[in-house]
């Protein structure tokens, strides 16, 4: 499938338009040239403050004025004819977690439904890194895929009322990290001392749809050293994460 | 300053909303109903962003503890005084000390209460609408004090009211305009007669997030997706056929296909229907 040839355009009636890529399951390879349009776009329209652009997967959505249509328009035809052959701005963030059966008590229910053991689930969440397909469903929540077949499985049927702010969870073939307190069908398999979203910054989220992360084990002594860092505010993530690609 | 002895069923401080920040998964959150919200400021002749409270139902007490002038608009509600009556839609100028007793919602669900000059809150990312994850409280809480940001001089004695301002009226029928939604064409052509034929009543459920409606289960889907962006006003679809209408503090992503688009105008409306209410839908294009 032609990536020029296979999106179209949906209005969002009174707020703007959707770009939508078919066949995306087809065409995994579309998703970095989607990625490079998104970013495109956002920096095109920078100058303007009442346009919003998101993107998650297939989808770019650009909410603005109608008489900024047109320029979107231009701007996306635009990005798209360039996105072939460039490489996208990424981040490779290693994020720290600390795979507990004591904050996350999913794990004798993993292990029967995976037929796995706490070891294997732990090895198989660390053994490949994950793209950001977006960021949705809580402020700073990240998108991660594609995880591991063994470890594929549901939503919980019943989901828990109250998931804490840095759980790890995995579902389908996706994995995430909880940024606030929450009800949630993830299984929790370990936490995340870092805040991966912070309010009283003009610039909460620090990861963007098209970086790459992957987890690093912890033990449960630098998991509380970080989260007093965290908690003192000495803690700078960027001196522990980044690792530009 | 003031002091919230009671806050009613559900307060919280909104304004227009929080722009900017959608990619980042941050909802607009801001008054549901922003005609009535802005009326509070025309009113008070305040910059039209000023946030105010939303009252949900049942209104808060509150202690005024420094001379001032306020105003409560949207949802007919009683409101007192010191314990006289005071109406709604018009500036109303408190002496120190002064006790305000907002009671409960007459007719639509929810009421603005601003003040001339604006409140100090907390704001973040640019906006002081309160939001889990957010703001430190998702909702005011009690015994929770504000400044007033303008001392009222003693010179003003009245306020002209703004009588082109009418409250919330009743409907027992409410005609929500809606566009087909992005995922429309997902859905059988058939669907759509029978959907703006139907008479829908308003579930049980009717927060922030999302507005339900009672559905049977002719609705009920198989359509699978990825997911994808969400838009306030619109009317999503569960594969057992329940139609969830997003309002402004839904999540910017979801699962479910989205089946219909509201008017601006209509969320607007939309935010003061209660539960068991009907609507049906007109299609517009």
């Amino acid at each position: 499938m032609n990536f020029k040839e296979s999106y179209e355009v949906v209005t969002v009636p009174e707020q703007g338009i959707e770009i939508i890529w078919d066949n995306f399951h087809q065409n995994p390879q579309f998703f970095e040239r989607i990625a490079f349009v998104y970013q495109a776009l956002k920096s095109e329209m920078n100058a303007f403050d009442d346009v919003e652009i998101s993107m998650l997967y297939n989808k770019i959505s650009v909410l603005c004025p109608s008489d900024l249509i047109e320029k979107v328009h231009s701007h996306l035809a635009f990005s798209i004819e360039r996105s072939s052959g460039h490489k996208i701005q990424s981040v490779h963030w290693k994020i720290p977690v600390f795979y507990d059966s004591e904050l996350a008590n999913d794990y004798s229910s993993l292990e029967e439904k995976l037929n796995l053991t706490k070891a294997e689930i732990i090895a198989l969440h660390q053994s490949r890194s994950y793209t950001i397909y977006g960021i949705g469903f809580l402020p700073g929540f990240l998108y991660m895929g594609e995880l591991d077949e063994q470890l594929k499985i549901g939503r919980k049927l019943n989901p828990d009322l109250n998931i804490e702010s840095g759980s790890v969870g995995i579902t389908g073939t996706q994995t995430g990290v909880y940024t606030v307190n929450s009800p949630g069908g993830w299984h929790i398999i370990g936490h995340c001392p870092i805040p991966f979203f912070n309010p009283s910054s003009q610039n909460p989220a620090l990861a963007k749809p098209g970086d790459v992360v992957s987890f690093l084990e912890i033990d449960r002594n630098t998991y509380e050293l970080i989260k007093i860092q965290v908690d003192t505010t000495v803690f700078d993530i960027k001196e522990y994460l980044n690792d530009s690609i | 300053m003031i002091r919230f002895r009671e806050t009613g069923f559900y307060t919280s401080i909104q304004d227009k909303g929080r722009f900017g920040f959608r990619h980042l998964g941050v909802p607009v959150s801001g008054a549901l109903d922003q005609i009535s919200f802005e009326n509070s400021n025309l009113i008070l002749g305040n910059p039209l962003n000023t946030a105010a409270f939303e009252i949900t139902m049942l209104g808060p007490t509150i202690e005024l503890l420094k001379r001032c002038c306020f105003c409560v608009t949207g949802a007919d509600i009683q409101i007192s005084l010191n314990g006289e009556e005071v109406p709604m839609n018009t500036a109303v100028i408190a002496e120190k000390d002064s006790l305000l007793k907002i009671g409960r919602v007459k007719n639509g669900l929810r009421s603005y209460l601003n003040f001339k000059g604006g409140l100090s809150s907390e704001v973040k990312l640019n906006s002081a609408s309160q939001f889990s994850g957010i703001t430190t409280e998702n909702r005011v809480i009690a015994n929770s004090t504000y400044e007033l940001k303008e001392e009222l001089t003693d010179l003003i004695s009245d306020y002209k009211t703004n009588t082109l301002i009418k409250p919330i009226e009743y409907v027992s029928l409410l005609h929500l305009e809606v566009y087909k939604g992005v995922d429309f064409k997902l859905f059988p052509p058939k669907l759509i007669e029978s959907l703006t034929e139907t008479e829908f009543t308003i579930g049980s459920s009717v927060d922030r997030m999302a507005c339900q409606l009672n559905t049977n289960s002719e609705l009920s889907h198989t359509i699978d997706r990825l997911s994808s962006p969400t838009y306030v006003g619109a009317v999503q679809c569960t594969p057992s056929g329940k139609l969830l209408i997003l309002m402004r503090d839904s999540q910017t992503t979801g699962g479910y296909p989205r089946l219909l688009q509201c008017t601006r105008n209509a969320v607007n409306r939309l935010s003061q229907i209660r539960p068991n209410q009907r609507l049906k839908f007109v299609l517009i294009d």
